[in-house]
């Protein structure tokens, strides 16, 4: 690929592309394979660039893609600001924090504790040189996080009824093409349920008659 | 006005006004609704974006192109398996390279019911608050913000980023009660009206690769005014019938009602269980729509919407055969 091609997919991310080169670069994002790895990588890496010397920027791309989804999250209001007397207390807890964490991250961890996972994709080993992100397999990260294979049920008939719930459910309509968004994005997914709540529970809970809606 | 302080006289004329001023906020904000609303279903506009859900980004390319021949939609994405909806007068076709499958449902017929309108989320009885303000540069377009958040734990909030002087919709935030976004959608690259290219609407997909997926046939079912035979007992607050379609002939048990509270819907399926294997009990995630499902009486009943686990579960749990019905 071109250091023209890598340049024209960065001013893509960017909207700074004319409209003609990109829609000659999306559809060769359409048909290449390679181009469409790097669009990825690139989002990946603008991802972790924004907060540097991070751990998770190294090992933990899916916590990070996470962080990257509530960093827009709305300013919370933080009775800690309000304190002022309180600065130095919580600098010193931070200090702390950070010493502990230091401690728990150089503490050599057991092989194969009895439930532990082992997969080594996510553990930090910190006698490991530091590897770049960019050498990670970036695309299984787009791939759907789980999936309930045979023997859960039939995925399709679920997506049959999501189809016809988005063209019955004439408010989904508000949102247009939005609602449709699930489908192309990704399979289904069985969900741990831990709720406790049986048949006929639910009444307990603040549901008003339907009769009343009527 | 002896004792009246001029403080409290500032106290009252601040609350009074602020009230005024979340009034206004809560009509433009509904007027930008509006206009979206009208923009996405009645404007051509095409673009790259990003969707963010958990973990996973998937790229995307939406087509849409609207003319005296009505509606024509492609979305595809372009990266990871390739999963296609086509959306036309003809109906809706769903590509599914992965599991080499499509899944197609014919036009059905619109609803009797009517639909909610936008003000019913504004009035003070539903269960969202409506915001605008604040605005930003995506895409190279000059972008809105419209905020709608949920009043309690049955519904989802969301955030639209608007372009200024149509309203298409060019970023979408979903959020839950604590304003944790749970999925995001941004575009990266956006045309609008004659910039948009037609070409892209066909589609690159072989059509004999595809298998037919019969779940049930909705070219059978017929939308009716009549009140549904399993609906439940309880519903959320703000929730209403919306629309009610079932089997038309003696061809088993089929029943599909959707209750909306103006925004949100939530479909709950009756249907009698086939030799094939049907949805798995509890609950399933598709995207960011929640699914529930439980077996009663030889029957699936399966509710699903962009609402939280318990909203469809409450739904699900309340199912009954209606008294007139027995």
């Amino acid at each position: 690929m071109s250091k023209e091609s890598f340049e024209h997919l960065s001013r893509l991310m960017d909207g700074e592309l004319s409209r003609e080169t990109g829609l000659f670069l999306t559809r060769r994002l359409a048909s290449d394979e390679a181009l469409c790895a790097t669009w990825e990588r690139y989002h990946l890496i603008r991802d972790c660039i924004r907060q540097p010397g991070s751990k998770v920027v190294v090992t933990g791309l899916r916590e990070k893609l996470n962080e990257s989804l509530i960093e827009e999250d709305s300013p919370r209001f933080s009775p800690w600001r309000s304190s002022g007397w309180l600065k130095p207390v919580s600098g010193v807890a931070i200090a702390a924090s950070v010493a502990i964490m230091a401690i728990v991250f150089s503490t050599p961890q057991p092989d194969n504790l009895p439930g532990m996972a082992t997969d080594t994709a996510l553990t930090t080993n910190v006698n490991q040189p530091f590897v770049s992100p960019n050498t990670l397999p970036m695309v299984t990260v787009s791939q759907p996080v789980s999936y309930a294979p045979g023997g859960q049920g039939n995925p399709e008939r679920l997506n049959a009824y999501l189809l016809r719930h988005n063209q019955m459910a004439r408010t989904a309509g508000r949102q247009g093409f939005v609602s449709f968004v699930s489908i192309v994005a990704t399979r289904s997914e069985s969900v741990e349920d831990n709720s406790e709540e049986q048949p006929g529970s639910a009444d307990k809970g603040p549901v008003q008659a339907a009769e009343n809606n009527k | 006005m002896k004792g009246f302080k001029p403080r409290v006289l500032l106290l009252l004329i601040a609350v009074s006004t602020s009230g005024t001023v979340l009034a206004e906020d809560s009509g433009q904000a509904r007027v930008w609704l509006e206009r979206m609303a009208t923009a996405m279903s009645q404007m051509s506009y095409q673009g790259t974006f990003v969707y963010m859900r958990g973990g996973a980004v998937e790229t995307m390319r939406i087509t849409h192109v609207t003319d005296q021949d009505g509606v024509r939609e492609r979305l595809y994405s372009l990266s990871g398996a390739h999963r296609e909806v086509i959306r036309d007068k003809q109906g809706v076709r769903c590509v599914l390279e992965d599991s080499a499958s499509v899944v197609e449902d014919p036009v059905i017929a619109r609803s009797f019911f009517p639909e909610l309108p936008l003000s019913v989320i504004e009035n003070k009885a539903s269960g969202y608050q409506l915001k605008s303000g604040g605005s930003a540069r995506i895409a190279g377009h000059v972008a809105r913000r419209v905020s709608i958040s949920p009043k309690d734990s049955y519904r989802y909030g969301y955030d639209f980023w608007l372009e200024e002087q149509t309203g298409l919709l060019l970023k979408w935030v979903l959020f839950d009660t604590d304003h944790k976004p749970l999925a995001k959608l941004i575009f990266t690259d956006f045309t609008m009206g004659s910039g948009v290219d037609w070409d892209e609407l066909e589609s690159d997909t072989n059509e004999q690769d595809f298998v037919e997926l019969k779940t049930f046939n909705p070219e059978k079912t017929v939308v009716t005014q009549s009140k549904p035979r399993w609906q439940p007992g309880k519903l959320p607050p703000g929730f209403n019938l919306a629309s009610h379609s079932h089997q038309k002939d003696g061809g088993g048990v089929f029943e599909h009602t959707v209750y909306s509270d103006g925004l949100a819907a939530v479909s709950v399926y009756v249907e009698e269980q086939g030799r094939d294997k049907g949805v798995k009990q509890g609950t399933s995630q598709l995207g960011t729509n929640n699914a529930y499902s439980r077996i009663q009486g030889g029957l699936q009943i399966t509710v699903i919407g962009e609402v939280p686990v318990m909203t469809v579960k409450s739904i699900a749990n309340q199912i009954a055969l209606s008294v007139a019905s027995k």
